[in-house]
């Protein structure tokens, strides 16, 4: 008289949605045993395709944003810092076991250009061996002296401040200058690296 | 002799000169092979520093950052090192874009012999230096990985790809195409052995080539997947015995540590959000040295106990299926409630009980189980269940009432149906129709509206003053919103409903990612509107820069800079040739000042005017003429002598003036040099215009294939919807009918069961008015009376 079904592929396709904390392999196998009792695939295969071409195109779609980004990133670079004018100063930390970055700051022929506050997260991202492009801009042509000045904790959480100065000479090409905050072991401290790329 | 002689001495030089030649010329090509490598280095060196800044986005938790600098990159220098394409490879796995991922894994695969051939003929060749002199400071995977286990993590992952897309040929010969499995891969590379063999068995191979490092046998413990993905097949051949032997093993696997591993990390998350996504960076990045969440591993206590209690929940199915409810009761009974899987359990538990004729545990639990979860499917089938029991024990008006009750739950569940029908039909938006709003958007928005009431303070009473600030506030908001370019692909969670209706419907994976792609895509939209205003800011900014050009060009024009410079470096020659001349002559009045020239003056004119009087006179001079003549050439004198002191100062100073000229004169060269040559720069201005309008007419043509998307998707998703509301309508209809159906059977068993009773009751009434009867009789003299007691006492 009553047809209810307790079928164990019922279960398990119940459990499958919910198993989604699980990485996907038991759940494949769970999803690829329920729909061979339950017998789910032909409707189910034809709405995939549906959603396999929708993935398709929102795939492109994404694709071409960030294309246009990049394009759009670089056309303002172009436009904005020629390599003729261009400064790019980079900032990178080597391990970070005896100097804790707070902030950077940084002055060009005496007028400071930029001064950043490091947040946990991007210290974090530098000690893992991320590199920061902490500032892009224009100068003339000819000689010129940056300053920059590191702010942070020692290892001791001591309040530090390390400063360095460098002079460089600005020709047709761009500049590119690596700050770096290098461990030294012999002091248990760490110093100011400043490189320029070689082109 | 002599010939002899001279003939080996020439053949000696003529070696001599060979040997320096070829010296000479080994000398020039080790150069140019260093000057090669050098810039080979300077390449890789530039590769590694750029590859770093997108590391420093991915470690703060933004991937499409990481994967925006990583185009760039790829742009601007061309192709990038290995580690940098695998990356690249798993930020697109991140970002929902599995198919660009698997291109690049192909790649890398398919340029895995070639790369093996020139390592090799590198070795033989001894050309080989590592890219790095120094050994790396970072302890950084992303870094530091060999490109052996890179193509290991790409081979990987292709296969992986092909498992979720069921091509399990193709992901064999991936898997066959792996030489060594490293330790902290073996768990994957089982686990897809196993799916691509699915549904045929696994075996383990133990002719496996594991890590050559390893000393020892290596470990035939399988994955707890495997183990569990073993116990779904014997459960789907009704190999049950097998099945829970697998099941028990599972509760006694211990907990494997996990080694911590960026690639796996890297590759595990698909379409999940950028919060999770930084959250699981994070992680990783604050426990370097502890377990790390892996895909493959079960490192979390949490992700051991969900399998755990799924295996619990198949274990009890299983005891179910063979009618051990004992056993099931037992294994249910210990179930945590805690657990995504309590839905299920609680109905099978009731269940159990319920087969075990303890109905009021079994009312009890489905009770909990409609309350906590009244639009599960398992909770609307207890009430026929209870009232299947009651009708088997012949209680038909329990039966029925709980039937009454199912019929009541159904109405009311297809009015509320029938009602989310017409809402959703008639919603415009379905990307905010009963969406449960969590947008983490509008705390950014909030921001922003400081700044804007900032921005927009009280203006000044003067009107120009006024304007000039609204100009400067427009400039300063485009800018801020140039600035805000920072692209984001992923929505900040997953799409949840206010609906109950519609998060069921919502359980269906497909209808899920259907929601994803809509939030994706509005987030899509509204970074191409950022990227419209930006070209539009990019190009007012080139009509500025050729405004700026055009009025150099018609500055430099009107200022004939040229003949400027020329006439100046003429007059600074004259004064040059005028300094040297007064050097080199005696001539003290070339530096006299205006007084001093008119002092001279004055004492010439006067000693001229006494020489001609004294012209005139003949004889000797009188006396005052004489003193006057003496006094000139004193004062003459005088003038001579302060003219000579000052001389050399004046000719120092008059000379540095000259060097400040001529100094100044090269700077005006120098920038008429520049303002010639940024006339001449008209050109590259000419291709950004041509750049700026290429991206406008992308940006325009993107824009109308996003919305074109987003019509198709909302299609999709509300013809998904509405055939999972037209399947729940059936569902219940048939419930409903089915309840119906069996009130109407219930109805008819009660009034047959009255109607027994109510014939019973005749039957009782009809033999009390035949005693009666007799009795009557009796007592009127008929023969055979008895006893009335007797009598009735027969009845």
């Amino acid at each position: 008289m009553f047809d209810f079904r307790l079928n164990c592929p019922v279960f398990l396709l119940m459990a499958k949605r919910l198993i989604g904390l699980l990485t996907k392999y038991g759940k494949v196998s769970a999803y690829l045993f329920a729909l061979a009792c339950f017998g789910l695939s032909s409707h189910s295969m034809a709405n995939d395709d549906t959603n396999t071409i929708l993935g398709g195109e929102l795939e492109q779609l994404k694709k071409q944003v960030l294309s246009l980004n990049r394009d759009l990133f670089i056309l303002e670079e172009d436009l904005l810092y020629p390599a003729s004018t261009q400064i790019a100063v980079f900032v990178s930390v080597d391990i970070g076991r005896f100097f804790s970055l707070d902030s950077v700051e940084l002055k060009i022929d005496g007028e400071p250009v930029v001064g950043f506050l490091y947040t946990d997260r991007q210290r974090i991202a530098l000690e893992q061996g991320g590199l920061q492009r902490l500032y892009l801009g224009n100068v003339k042509a000819g000689k010129h002296q940056l300053t920059a000045i590191f702010t942070g904790k020692d290892k001791q959480q001591r309040a530090v401040k390390r400063a360095k100065n460098f002079s460089f000479i600005k020709e047709e090409e761009a500049v590119m200058i690596e700050l770096s905050m290098v461990d030294a072991s012999a002091n248990y401290q760490a110093d100011i690296k400043i490189e320029q790329w070689a082109h | 002799m002599r010939s002899i002689l001279f003939s080996c001495l020439f053949i000696v030089g003529l070696m001599a000169n060979v040997q320096t030649a070829n010296a000479n010329e080994e000398a020039s090509q080790e150069i140019v092979v260093s000057e090669q490598k050098m810039a080979q280095e300077r390449a890789l060196d530039k590769a590694d520093k750029a590859f770093r800044q997108a590391l420093f986005y991915y470690f703060q938790g933004e991937p499409a950052q990481a994967l925006n600098q990583l185009y760039q990159n790829e742009q601007r220098l061309g192709s990038a090192k290995l580690n940098a394409r695998l990356f690249e490879a798993g930020l697109s796995v991140h970002l929902g874009l599995p198919a660009s991922a698997q291109a690049i894994l192909k790649k890398i695969v398919e340029q895995k012999a070639a790369y093996q051939q020139s390592l090799k003929h590198e070795l033989e060749q001894n050309t080989v230096e590592p890219v790095l002199a120094e050994q790396p400071s970072h302890t950084n995977q992303f870094l530091d990985t060999d490109e052996q286990e890179l193509l290991l993590v790409a081979l990987l992952q292709l296969s992986e790809y092909a498992v979720e897309h069921g091509n399990n040929l193709t992901a064999k010969s991936y898997l066959s195409q792996i030489e060594t499995v490293l330790p902290q891969y073996r768990d994957q590379y089982h686990i897809l052995k196993q799916l691509s063999a699915w549904p045929k068995p696994y075996v383990i191979e133990n002719t496996l080539k594991l890590d050559d490092n390893e000393d020892h046998e290596p470990q035939v413990t399988l994955s707890p997947y495997v183990q569990f993905n073993h116990a779904i097949m014997a459960l789907d051949r009704g190999q049950y015995e097998q099945a829970y032997t697998l099941l028990m093993a599972l509760n006694d696997t211990p907990e494997t540590e996990a080694k911590p591993n960026l690639w796996q990390s890297l590759f595990s998350v698909s379409r999940a959000s950028e919060k999770y996504v930084s959250e699981v960076v994070q992680q990783n990045s604050d426990n370097a040295s502890d377990n790390i969440a892996g895909p493959y591993h079960l490192s979390e206590q949490r992700d051991f106990d969900a399998l755990s209690d799924y295996a619990n929940l198949m274990l009890a199915q299983v005891y179910v299926m063979q009618d051990e409810y004992e056993k099931s009761n037992e294994v249910l009974a210990r179930f945590p409630q805690d657990t995504p899987f309590s839905e299920n359990a609680l109905f099978l538990f009731g269940f159990t009980k319920l087969k075990q004729g303890d109905v009021i545990a079994a009312s009890q639990l489905w009770l909990l189980l409609t309350e906590q979860y009244p639009d599960s499917y398992l909770s609307w089938q207890t009430p026929a269940l209870l009232a299947q029991y009651y009708k088997d024990l012949l209680q038909y008006e329990k039966a029925y009432h709980q039937l009454e009750q199912a019929e009541i739950s159904h109405v009311s569940q297809l009015e509320s149906l029938r009602a989310f029908k017409f809402d959703f039909s008639n919603a415009k938006d379905l990307r905010n129709f009963a969406r449960l709003d969590r947008d983490a958007n509008a705390s950014a928005e909030g921001q922003n509206d400081s700044i804007e009431i900032k921005l927009n303070g009280e203006l000044n009473d003067d009107p120009e003053v006024n304007q000039q600030i609204l100009v400067l506030r427009r400039h300063i908001q485009k800018i801020k919103q140039h600035k805000q370019l920072k692209i984001s692909l992923l929505a900040n969670e997953r799409y949840q409903s206010t609906s109950n209706w519609l998060n069921q419907a919502l359980k269906d994976p497909r209808l899920l990612s259907l929601y994803d792609d809509l939030l994706e895509l509005g987030l899509l939209k509204q970074h191409i509107e950022k990227q419209e205003t930006s070209v539009k800011w990019l190009a007012h900014n080139i009509k500025l820069n050729q405004g700026r050009h055009q009025a150099l060009v018609a500055g430099l024009d009107k200022h004939k800079m040229a003949q400027t410079l020329s006439n100046l470096t003429t007059q600074a020659s004259r004064l040059s040739q005028t300094i040297n001349l007064a050097q080199t002559s005696d001539d003290m009045f070339v530096f006299a000042s205006e007084d001093e020239k008119q002092w001279h003056l004055q004492i010439k004119q006067g000693r001229d005017f006494i020489g001609q009087m004294s012209a005139h006179i003949r004889g000797q001079l009188p006396e005052k003429l004489r003193s006057y003549q003496k006094r000139y050439q004193r004062l003459h004198g005088a003038l001579q002598w302060q003219l000579k002191e000052k001389h050399i100062a004046r000719l120092w100073a008059h000379k540095d003036l000259l060097a400040d000229v001529y100094k100044h004169i090269d700077n005006l060269e120098q920038q008429a040099i520049r303002f010639e040559q940024a006339k001449q720069r008209n050109f590259v201005v000419g291709s950004l215009i041509e750049r700026q309008a290429a991206l406008q007419n992308r940006v325009l043509t993107i824009g109308n294939e996003s919305d074109k998307i987003a019509n198709h998707t909302s299609l999709n998703i509300r013809q998904k919807v509405l055939l999972f509301i037209r399947n729940k309508e059936t569902l219940l209809n048939e419930h409903l009918l089915n309840t119906r159906i069996g009130m109407a059977n219930l109805l008819e068993l009660i009034q047959q069961k009255h109607s027994r009773l109510n014939s019973n009751t005749n039957f009782k009434n009809k033999i009390q008015s035949d005693v009666e009867a007799i009795f009557k009789a009796d007592n009127d003299g008929e023969i055979g009376a008895r006893p009335v007691e007797e009598k009735r006492g027969q009845l």
